[in-house]
């Protein structure tokens, strides 16, 4: 402080403050000014007037900065909402499929028949699915037999 | 905020943990689309981790045609896949790997437009 106080003489921080206030001080040079201004005890109606644009200007500048963190705090927030709801509902799913253990629907010819009909009929559904792939187990073994014999064949004649 | 986005990580990496579901083409035609067909019977059944969902057809070749297409379509997806003719009709059957476990879609059908298809396995396949 005392080292800015023996370098800056009051006209030259009212000439500095001038620039300021005609706009023709770079930003780096406003934020040195206003560290100058901080910390030496010089008054004028300039370096007030000064005081008081740099106040306001600071003001803006933290506003804006809300504003900023606000505009993306939204998106995020809904963001997280959905990504909750949608883990919820896809839980929710989980576990209801899980807890269901037993469940049968059957419509027969348009119609939705009862539970111990759709039973019924989901059973020998099922005992034909075991026939259907008892046949197909077969008809591959067969075939794997085949192929063999074939096999057997080629190795045979050479 | 950083307990918003763990909660969103947290949550990302809880739907990603999850099994994807096999998305086959044969799943499809039990969207409810073939209930109210008067040629068909359509069951679903679900029983101790085994899901089974069958359509039997009578006389429709158009049914029978759209589910030929959809096994067809999920033949590339298959870790086996077989098709032969015996004396009492055509036989496809295709097995489906997904989350570990095995899927089997059959198709028995004759020239008459009628049919016998099925998609089994253990529930996790189908999650």
């Amino acid at each position: 402080m005392n080292h800015l106080n023996i370098q800056f003489s009051i006209e030259e921080v009212e000439r500095l403050c001038q620039l300021y206030i005609d706009c023709q001080l770079s930003v780096l040079e406003e934020a040195e000014l206003e560290y100058v201004l901080r910390h030496c005890h010089f008054a004028s109606t300039i370096i007030n007037e000064t005081k008081d644009l740099m106040a306001i200007s600071r003001t803006l500048k933290l506003k804006a900065a809300k504003q900023h963190k606000g505009f993306f705090a939204l998106p995020l927030r809904v963001a997280a909402c959905v990504a909750m709801a949608l883990g919820i509902y896809i839980t929710y799913n989980h576990l209801s499929l899980n807890q269901n253990n037993d469940n049968c629907i059957v419509y027969v010819a348009g119609e939705k028949v009862n539970s111990k009909m759709a039973h019924k009929i989901a059973e020998a559904d099922v005992a034909k699915m075991k026939k259907f792939m008892e046949v197909v187990d077969e008809q591959q073994a067969h075939e794997k037999a085949k192929v063999e014999q074939f096999m057997n064949q080629i190795n045979h004649s050479k | 905020m950083k307990r918003l986005l763990i909660a969103i990580l947290c949550i990302v990496t809880c739907v990603t943990v999850f099994a994807k579901p096999p998305k086959l083409h044969v799943e499809n035609l039990f969207d409810g689309r073939f209930n109210n067909n008067k040629s068909v019977t359509v069951s679903i059944y679900k029983n101790n981790g085994n899901y089974y969902r069958g359509i039997t057809v009578k006389n429709n070749l158009g049914i029978i045609k759209k589910i030929a297409d959809a096994i067809e379509r999920d033949t590339p997806r298959a870790s086996q896949y077989s098709n032969h003719q015996e004396s009492n009709g055509q036989y496809t059957s295709l097995q489906v790997i997904n989350n570990g476990e095995v899927i089997f879609i059959g198709l028995q059908r004759d020239q008459n437009g009628s049919g016998f298809f099925f998609i089994q396995g253990k529930e996790k396949a189908f999650k």
